[in-house]
């Protein structure tokens, strides 16, 4: 297993080079320039331009850019961003842990509240409790993320006043009063992978309920609260979790929408901002950043995936 | 019914006018069944019959939306359909019934260990400790002939053979001693030789606990050994029920007649093919399959799937390959169609090496060989209509226009046995014989003069068996072509193959002409797999059940090739005219 992890995290080296060259060469493809931006617009003196390349390093020839870019890399060096001033990692760092918490936290939740769901409406399939089920996870499915976001905003946030509505406070900083703010866009998340996750978790109980050792496990006489958690839940759940994983990279890469909803300064509103600010190494940074996620957060799936299925090696 | 049954004091279980629907639809009709301590009862009927709907129902465990309708079942002291509480039922399960399903490879958690699997259901209805519990279960492991079965508790199913799973799991039901066991199909999914040992270790132990069994099977032969009394179940409904040999020797209901006379397949009738040259000649074919250790980088371990086979087949004929699961004989036939890498070996199909010839030739030499697989549920795209997948088989041939073609379908489907209105419908209308049918005229289709059949009849009924093989043997008449014929069951090679060739682990034990190799098997694995498989035949006072019991061969004293040690040198030796034994070195058979 520690060998396994070690083989694919160089494995990933290469990956994340062709990510590399792929997001350089993408981001000066991009139409504009960083030397106007940072000037502040609309700026005739070509001499104040040059001279804002030259410190920028616009002016040399794009592959000693990217070798320039390369080698800082590699000293764990991102740059600095050409907006604010600030090292990229350290932002990148600190936007992540935003993101990271709103994500996993929405996660977790969840999957507490899906995974017992797909399992009850499988266990009663066609009955009431299944339809009711069914129908508000299709119902959840069908509406916008962002607006029921924005809803709860109105009915927590505005209407009742119970939550407040913009901006972000840590955790580390104020732990009572950064609940609050977590506590909207978490839900808001929450509630959309609920519904995806309930009907993987429903779908996939109802066919490892049709299986043999299903019914073997209800002939040796066992209880049918026993029979659902030990036999039909890890079987169950290899599907559900795949689709964890693929959301999760997903999320933790930017849940740029929520977070533009809720002004949560995390990751994706950075990528964003950057875009627009045509703040080169932030977008960089981040751009590699993800690609990272991507792959830490598919490693850590396949290890999960071992505690499912005993058939799954990791070789 | 040949007698009717009425429930006694004595009667571990009573069924009583038992009626079990699905919907409006009504699957077991009246049925009435008894059961004593300790006597086994076979259900035996055909898919579809009922018979496992019966089993099923005496645990309370039919599958949705069956339900009992009408009638009772009794067991012991306890209404099974009106218990007292929901708990009753529930803890009689495995304590009392025990439960052995057809499918071992299905019927054990994946997920859970296996001795996990084993201590649950104990810790539920015994108070043992922990440890007793461990020991009671290596105790029953021991019991069904596993070895070290302490290191067996801490696998995972997919760790075993289809015959070990099914070991592990009448150790797992039996280590409750309950009083009844119901044994659902247990060895339809294996093979002969596997087959024969899982229901020896099964009544032992059930012996040895004093346990009623009902075994159900669609099998009269594999259940006639094992029976006292046997019930027949034709739709639903309960035709006829007596003791096993009276059953066997006077059937008193027409349906018994067909199933006994399905089980028995009638005389043999080899198909010769044509002398002269061989229209297949495999040589010296090994294959591998290759499994990567430790990240591909220290080496790989080797699996010998086939090693080293010759066989030919002259047009026209039917050639038997046979061996139990695992034997590599379906990879023979996958490496003959190109679907299996050859690591070395030759095939020559009507004088010429396939491998050598250009690419379009080759297509063309191979568009002569076709095949029909075992499981026709599986093997005809279930979006396809019929029509469509036979009319695949023309695929290649840009001459013949659309009116052709669907007129081909047309006789063809007639040819098999089917109608032309059926090249309309979907696979999963037709039953299972109909769609091998339809997998035979996909492949007659284009009028190859070879079909490699991979056991085609093995996952159908014994009476619809009976029906397929007539139809090969029909339609070889009317097109004459050759064919492999790859099957686990002797019995059914011998129906209609001129010539056999028995496989072990890859390798060629034996050879001969079919009704040689039945009179005078020589290599101890023919012999083995000869005994396992049971028929009924007809004796002086009607059926009985013919074992198959070969003299003793104790004056043969040939030092014979024993697949186990595969690494041991390996021969093949003349005994007579195209009898050919596997022997160990340089041993030699005086003819």
């Amino acid at each position: 297993m520690y060998l396994f992890v070690v083989r694919r995290l160089l494995m990933s080296i290469p990956t994340l080079i062709i990510v590399a060259v792929m997001i350089f060469c993408l981001v000066r493809a991009l139409p504009g320039d960083a030397a106007i931006m940072m000037l502040g617009g609309n700026i005739d003196d070509e001499a104040t331009l040059e001279m804002m390349r030259q410190q920028l390093g616009l002016d040399q020839p794009l592959p000693v850019q990217f070798v320039a870019w390369l080698r800082e890399l590699f000293s764990g060096n991102l740059g600095i961003s050409v907006l604010t001033g600030q090292p990229v990692g350290a932002l990148l760092l600190d936007r992540f842990s935003v993101t990271a918490t709103v994500v996993l936290l929405a996660m977790a939740s969840a999957l507490i509240v899906s995974v017992p769901l797909g399992l009850l409406a499988a266990h009663r399939h066609n009955s009431r409790t299944d339809y009711a089920i069914v129908v508000l996870t299709i119902l959840k499915l069908s509406m916008p993320s962002f607006w029921v976001g924005l809803m709860l905003l109105v009915l927590f946030g505005a209407i009742l006043g119970w939550l407040p509505t913009v901006g972000f406070v840590s955790l580390s900083q104020d732990f009572g009063l950064g609940v609050t703010y977590l506590i909207l866009p978490v839900t808001s998340l929450a509630l959309s992978e609920i519904a995806v996750m309930t009907r993987m978790m429903r779908a996939g109980s109802l066919e490892v309920m049709n299986r043999d050792y299903i019914t073997h496990a209800r002939a040796k006489g066992l209880p049918e609260r026993q029979v659902l958690w030990r036999h039909v839940f890890p079987n169950a759940f290899a599907p559900t979790l795949t689709m964890v994983g693929i959301a999760m990279a997903g999320l933790l890469a930017g849940a740029a929408v929520t977070e533009t909803v809720f002004t949560l300064p995390g990751l994706g509103k950075l990528l964003v901002d950057s875009i627009y600010g045509r703040d080169y190494p932030v977008l960089q940074g981040a751009l590699l950043f993800i690609a990272l996620i991507y792959v830490v957060t598919n490693l850590l799936i396949d290890i999960a995936y071992t505690f499912f299925d005993p058939k799954v090696r990791l070789t | 019914m040949s007698e009717l049954e009425t429930g006694s004091a004595t009667d571990l279980l009573a069924i009583e006018n038992l009626e079990i629907s699905f919907g409006p639809l009504a699957v077991v009709k009246g049925v009435n069944l008894t059961v004593k301590p300790g006597e086994v009862l076979a259900i035996v009927g055909e898919s579809g019959s009922g018979k496992s709907m019966i089993g099923r129902s005496i645990l309370g465990l039919l599958p949705a939306p069956g339900r009992v309708t009408a009638g009772r079942i009794g067991f012991g002291e306890h209404e099974i359909t009106a218990p007292s509480s929901p708990d009753e039922l529930r803890l009689l399960r495995g304590r009392s019934i025990g439960l052995i399903f057809q499918e071992p490879l299905s019927s054990l958690n994946p997920t859970m260990r296996i001795g996990e699997q084993m201590f649950e259901a104990m810790r539920l209805h015994t108070d043992l400790s922990e440890a007793q519990i461990r020991e009671r279960a290596i105790d029953m492991l021991r019991q069904v002939r596993l070895d070290r079965p302490e290191a067996l508790l801490n696998r995972y199913p997919h760790e075993f053979s289809g015959g070990m799973r099914q070991r592990i799991m009448i150790a797992s039901v039996m280590m409750l001693q309950p009083k009844l066991l119901i044994a659902d199909e247990p060895t339809t999914a294996l093979d002969a030789v596997v087959q024969r040992e899982v229901l020896d270790i099964m009544q032992d132990v059930a012996r040895a606990n004093e346990t009623a069994v009902i075994l159900i099977s669609h099998d009269l032969a594999v259940v006639a050994r094992y029976a006292d009394r046997i019930a027949v179940m034709e739709q639903g409904v309960l035709v006829e029920s007596g003791p096993t040999r009276g059953v066997l020797s006077q059937p008193q209901h027409a349906y018994t007649r067909k199933l006994l006379s399905a089980a028995q397949l009638g005389a043999p009738s080899p198909i010769e093919g044509s002398s002269g040259k061989p229209l297949l000649q495999v040589e010296n074919l090994s294959v591998d399959f290759s499994e990567k250790t430790m990240f591909g980088l220290f080496g790989r371990k080797v699996h010998h799937a086939v090693r080293d086979v010759s066989l030919k087949i002259a047009p026209g004929e039917f050639v038997g390959l046979v061996g139990e699961s695992g034997s590599g004989k379906s990879t023979i036939g996958r490496a003959i169609c190109d679907l299996a890498p050859m690591v070395s070996g030759r095939v020559i199909f009507d004088g010429q090496e396939l491998d050598r010839l250009s690419r379009s030739e080759e297509q063309t030499q191979r568009r002569r060989i076709r095949v029909v697989f075992q499981d026709p549920f599986s093997s005809l795209n279930p979006r396809m209509r019929i029509g469509r997948i036979i009319r695949e088989g023309l695929r290649h041939d840009r001459s013949a226009t659309r009116s052709e073609r669907q007129r081909a379908v047309e006789e063809m489907l007639e040819a098999v046995g089917l109608t032309a209105e059926m090249a309309d419908r979907f696979p999963h209308a037709l039953s299972g014989g109909q769609r091998q049918r339809v997998a035979i005229a996909r492949a007659l289709i284009a009028k190859p003069d070879l079909i490699i059949a991979d056991e085609p009849v093995s996952a159908l009924d014994v009476t619809v068996q009976a029906q397929i093989l007539a139809l090969f043997k029909r339609l070889q008449a009317d097109y004459g072509f050759a064919c492999l014929f790859i099957s686990h069951d002797l019995h059914i090679v011998e129906q209609l193959c001129a010539r056999l060739y028995v496989l072990h682990k890859g390798r060629l034990m034996e050879e001969a002409p079919t009704p040689v190799l039945f009179a005078e098997p020589r290599h101890p694995y023919t012999r083995r797999l000869l005994s396992a498989s049971p028929r009924l035949e007809q004796g002086k006072d009607g059926l009985q059940l013919a074992e198959t019991e070969l003299a003793d061969n104790e004056g043969d004293t040939v030092d014979y090739f024993d697949a186990l040690r595969a690494d041991e040198p390996y021969r093949l030796v003349e005994t007579d005219a195209g009898h050919r034994v596997a022997v160990r070195g340089y041993a030699e058979i005086a003819p």
